[in-house]
């Protein structure tokens, strides 16, 4: 006989394998290719055959000459054949996937671009001129993004910010959401003004539903951090979902939500500046898990107290994938510690690097010896199986000032490793970077191979030893040499081949904040503060 | 006809995963195997302040600062690596000192004292006073050694 529990199993397994599908499938519909951010595209391509990647090179960019005008701090997604991104010109722009061509813009010249009058055109940090700084979203056969409004009827066209649905086809306006981010004045540090931005802040649709992440600019001043629902059908604002990361301000949301089911995961950021005691409710510096209905709190993991707050903000997003060990969310704070939870219950599953006691749970004491600053790492992770790639402060970061070695370095821990001792896997010095804080986009995986762009506008493609050889040895933490590495407790990691290494014309940073490389269909396409947008394939 | 119904249902599920599950499931799954001894050191970036095996012992270190300090005195600040399960032994240290853990767990011995070391919470030292330093875990031990010499 067979039993319901059976039965339901059995449902259980088809409905996984079919999520399983649709997650092969060879778009690269959102920021990091999914709801879960996982950054990988598990559809099997050329860009996936150690052999071909070496042929990799540049087949198409947009425009042909000159840059668009503006910069490309967001990335490309690409759907049924066309590219969909926006830029700091505030207009935002339909591809052709196959040539480059121009299909539609939006708003339409000659429309007014969607700049706010706060601040300079082209800084990313205006309060209401920094256009559009995040990735798209799919939404049926509309395609969703942030920007600010520039109507004068808006809160004066200071900056005040919304999303905007377009036809994916023709790039008609479907929708323009309510307000979610207020901006009114224009004063540094004026506490009595608001400075909201949705900037950095990818939408998440889930469902129904879109959210999108509140944070401010420069700190001048944090704004409260907030997570907005709308309706993605309507633009409404959904008045049943509330999150607000504090009672006064700071813990804004940097990043783009991830989710799984009824959860809906993110990051917040710091709550100390300019707020001399803790603020009662503290969402600030920490990786939330909330109720997709509601915004009520599944759970909360904060590392960093808030007596050690100096601005570790936690601006890179949440990863969330199903490992042999678990469901994980994984991130790593702007101070270079990377964390894996549980992603059920919030619990630490480990640090990296492990510095703090078993016994604390991954918790740094309020009298804490280590610094915890402004150091960023800002970029998300990629997940390949159980293969976590990351930019993160890496062994050497408990070492005096040693937060920068993990600067241009690209490390792939092992999620499910049984001991701290295991967990690098691999450290990739990426080649043609500047070393710097921003020198390293987010990495994209597609079955072993991880691609990164960075900002001496290279794009470079890392194979994980297990689909191609290794160039060779290194000790796992990178200031020991191999001899001593094992007695002092390291590990002899691989350093992996590097199969491509391509350089885009217009050498332009890559990795701006939000860059990554989106792969599709054998495709690679990546866009830069140049202006360009460019399409590679072997 | 339930069963069978049921077993459909099953071949279903356990072909539609094998058709989405069916290429290379294992690399990326598991741990690397260790490198081989034949493959080459990599150079990569040079580390800017490397540390030195310290000659005999499981450990290694590095000077961060040297210089002149108050009164006539010279500070010394060095920072340790333990290796794991490991036991340091340092000459007596020519002037007090504090250690301050930074990663890791162990035990500061230094004549009859003997002290578990934990973040956060310096402990100072004696000088003339040989110390054992005794890495109590399974992973690497980062310390460092504020000491400050009379000159």
């Amino acid at each position: 006989m067979v039993s319901r529990a059976g039965v339901a199993a059995c449902v259980a397994a088809v409905v996984g394998c079919a999520t399983v599908a649709w997650a092969a499938d060879d778009d690269w519909e959102h920021y990091r290719h999914d709801v879960s951010r996982s950054g990988e595209q598990r559809h099997f391509s050329d860009l996936a055959d150690p052999a071909k990647v070496p042929g990799l090179a540049i087949r198409w960019q947009w425009p042909p000459t000159t840059g668009e005008g503006g910069m490309f701090y967001a990335s490309p997604v690409v759907i049924d054949g066309r590219v969909f991104i926006g830029s700091t010109s505030g207009r935002f722009y339909a591809l052709d996937a196959n040539t480059g061509v121009l299909i539609w813009s939006y708003p339409p010249l000659p429309q007014p671009p969607l700049i706010g009058s706060c601040g300079s055109v082209g800084d990313v940090q205006a309060f209401g001129a920094y256009g559009i700084l995040s990735s798209a979203s799919p939404y049926k056969d509309t395609i969703i993004f942030g920007a600010p409004d520039p109507a004068p009827s808006v809160d004066g066209g200071l900056g005040s910010a919304r999303l905007y649905s377009l036809d994916q086809a023709t790039g008609a306006l479907v929708w323009k959401s309510d307000l979610v981010a207020r901006v009114n004045g224009c004063s540094f540090g004026a506490t009595g003004e608001q400075h909201e931005r949705i900037a950095y802040s990818s939408p998440l649709v889930h469902g129904d539903r879109v959210y999108v992440g509140i944070h401010d600019a420069g700190d001048d001043p944090i704004q409260n951090g907030k997570l907005i629902a709308l309706d993605a059908d309507t633009g409404h604002i959904r008045p049943a979902f509330n999150f607000e990361a504090t009672s006064v301000r700071g813990g804004g949301i940097w990043n783009a939500p991830a989710a799984e089911g009824d959860d809906v995961l993110f990051t917040t950021g710091n709550t100390s500046d300019g707020v001399v005691s803790e603020p009662v409710p503290n969402h600030g510096l920490s990786m939330m898990s909330v109720e997709a209905r509601s915004g009520a709190i599944n759970w909360q993991f904060q590392p960093v107290p808030f007596a050690l707050d100096d601005d570790p903000d936690w601006s890179a997003g949440v990863a969330l994938a199903r490992t042999s060990c678990g469901r994980i969310a994984a991130s790593v704070m702007k101070d270079g510690w990377t964390y894996a939870l549980n992603a059920n219950n919030g619990k630490c599953r480990w640090q990296f690097p492990a510095t703090v006691p078993p016994a604390d749970h991954c918790l740094f004491p309020a009298s804490g010896a280590h610094v915890h600053g402004d150091t960023d790492y800002k970029r998300p992770a990629a997940i390949w199986r159980n293969t976590l790639a990351i930019v993160t402060g890496g062994e050497a970061l408990v070492a005096a000032g040693s937060v920068f070695n993990g600067y241009g370095r690209l490390h792939g821990l092992n999620v499910c490793a049984a001991s701290p001792s295991h967990r690098v896997r691999w450290i990739a010095d990426v080649p043609h970077n500047g070393h710097g804080g921003y020198s390293l986009g987010a990495p994209s995986a597609t079955h072993g191979i991880f691609y990164v762009t960075t900002d001496q506008g290279h794009v470079v493609a890392i194979a994980d030893p297990a689909v191609a050889p290794p160039a060779g040895v290194r000790c796992s933490q990178v200031l020991t040499a191999v001899a001593n590495c094992a007695a002092l407790g390291f590990s002899l990691v691989y350093a992996p081949a590097v199969l491509a290494d391509v350089a885009l014309t217009d050498g332009a940073d890559a990795a701006g904040l939000r860059n990554e490389p989106a792969i599709s269909n054998g495709r690679l396409f990546v866009a830069t503060q140049g202006g360009h947008v460019y399409m590679l394939s072997p | 006809m339930r069963r069978v119904v049921y077993l459909g249902v099953v071949a279903l599920s356990l072909a539609a995963c094998s058709a989405a599950w069916g290429q290379d499931q294992e690399p990326g799954m598991g741990e690397l195997p260790p490198p081989s001894p034949d493959l080459p050191i990599f150079a990569g970036q040079p580390a800017t302040h490397p540390f030195e095996a310290m000659s005999g012992q499981a450990a290694a270190s590095r000077v961060l600062f040297e210089g002149a300090g108050p009164d006539n005195t010279q500070i010394v600040i060095r920072e340790m690596l333990i290796g794991p399960r490991a036991d340091v032994r340092l000459d007596a240290l020519p002037g007090p000192a504090l250690v301050d853990l930074r990663s890791g767990a162990g035990t500061l011995r230094a004549g009859d004292r003997s002290e578990q070391l934990q973040i956060a919470r310096a402990i100072s030292v004696k000088p003339g006073i040989p110390i054992e330093l005794t890495n109590d875990g399974d992973d690497s031990l980062m310390l460092r050694l504020y000491i400050v010499e009379t000159r």
